[in-house]
């Protein structure tokens, strides 16, 4: 296993696929908050354990989610050239960032008007 | 010397006595350590090792620290009446801002793992920004944790 790692060669692959799960798990993260926040019936169902509430539903998902998506796209990426994707790559993960940090601003996702 | 790691020390038994505090001064120590390699990678290539061991340990102390706040959680809400209070937590910022530092820390140590020492090549700035990046955002975050926990 060990000679995987020390063997010499460059694993692009698999830092595109870290990437990209971080951008995704980062647009999972913001959506999944607006979930718990709007739905009661999502809140609920992240209350995985009662005493601390939804949150462990939500870091447990996040998790699973980044685990996943990770094991997917290093599946997808294996053997390609992906040397193309750095810039669009490099700019998608600064824009999930940015999405992230907007989105869980507590008078953004909280935000809410009554129509009459 | 008396006592077990000095715990007779007044200074010391206070950080032993709440492990959140001493893992957040060990999480800054070495913070402080990873930023500085992370300044001085460009220059030699044999740094990004010890960075990708830096990165490690940071996430691993950000994960003990998130760990110890759930049963700080579940503790403080036993003694209320139920677990309504503590998703207002979930509400605040601090735990959605929880959320960054981890998974940029993840992200950090991991393409240095993959990468390795081709980090520093020149076709790889896009990668060695994120990660440095990756750390930078991490700290501030940490920070603004910190801050948001007086108010």
């Amino acid at each position: 296993m060990w000679h995987f790692f020390s063997k010499h060669r460059v694993h692009e692959s698999l830092v595109v696929a870290v990437l990209v799960a971080t951008s995704l798990s980062f647009h999972a993260a913001w959506i999944l908050n607006l979930l718990v926040v709007r739905l009661d019936s999502v809140r609920l169902f992240m209350t995985f354990l009662p005493l601390v509430g939804p949150v462990s539903g939500m870091y447990t998902c996040l998790f699973g989610f980044f685990v996943v998506s990770f094991l997917i796209l290093s599946l997808y990426f294996k053997g390609r050239d992906v040397s193309m994707w750095r810039k669009p790559l490099f700019g998608f993960f600064l824009f999930s960032l940015f999405s992230f940090f907007i989105m869980t601003l507590p008078f953004v996702y909280a935000f809410s008007m009554m129509v009459e | 010397m008396t006592g077990v790691f000095f715990a007779d020390n007044p200074l010391f038994s206070v950080y032993l006595s709440q492990p959140g505090t001493f893992l957040f001064g060990c999480l800054v120590f070495v913070f402080g350590i990873t930023i500085t390699l992370a300044c001085l990678i460009k220059r030699d290539q044999k740094l990004v090792k010890w960075f990708t061991v830096g990165s490690f340990m940071s996430w691993f102390l950000l994960f003990g620290i998130v760990v110890l706040d759930f049963f700080g959680a579940s503790g403080a809400v036993s003694t209320m009446d139920g677990y309504g209070s503590i998703s207002e937590l979930l509400s605040t910022h601090r735990w959605l801002l929880m959320q960054v530092p981890l998974l940029l820390m993840t992200t950090a140590s991991l393409v240095t793992l993959f990468y390795g020492k081709e980090l520093t090549s020149h076709h790889a700035k896009e990668y060695l920004f994120i990660v440095q990046g990756s750390l930078f955002i991490s700290i501030l975050t940490i920070f603004i944790i910190g801050l948001e926990s007086f108010i």
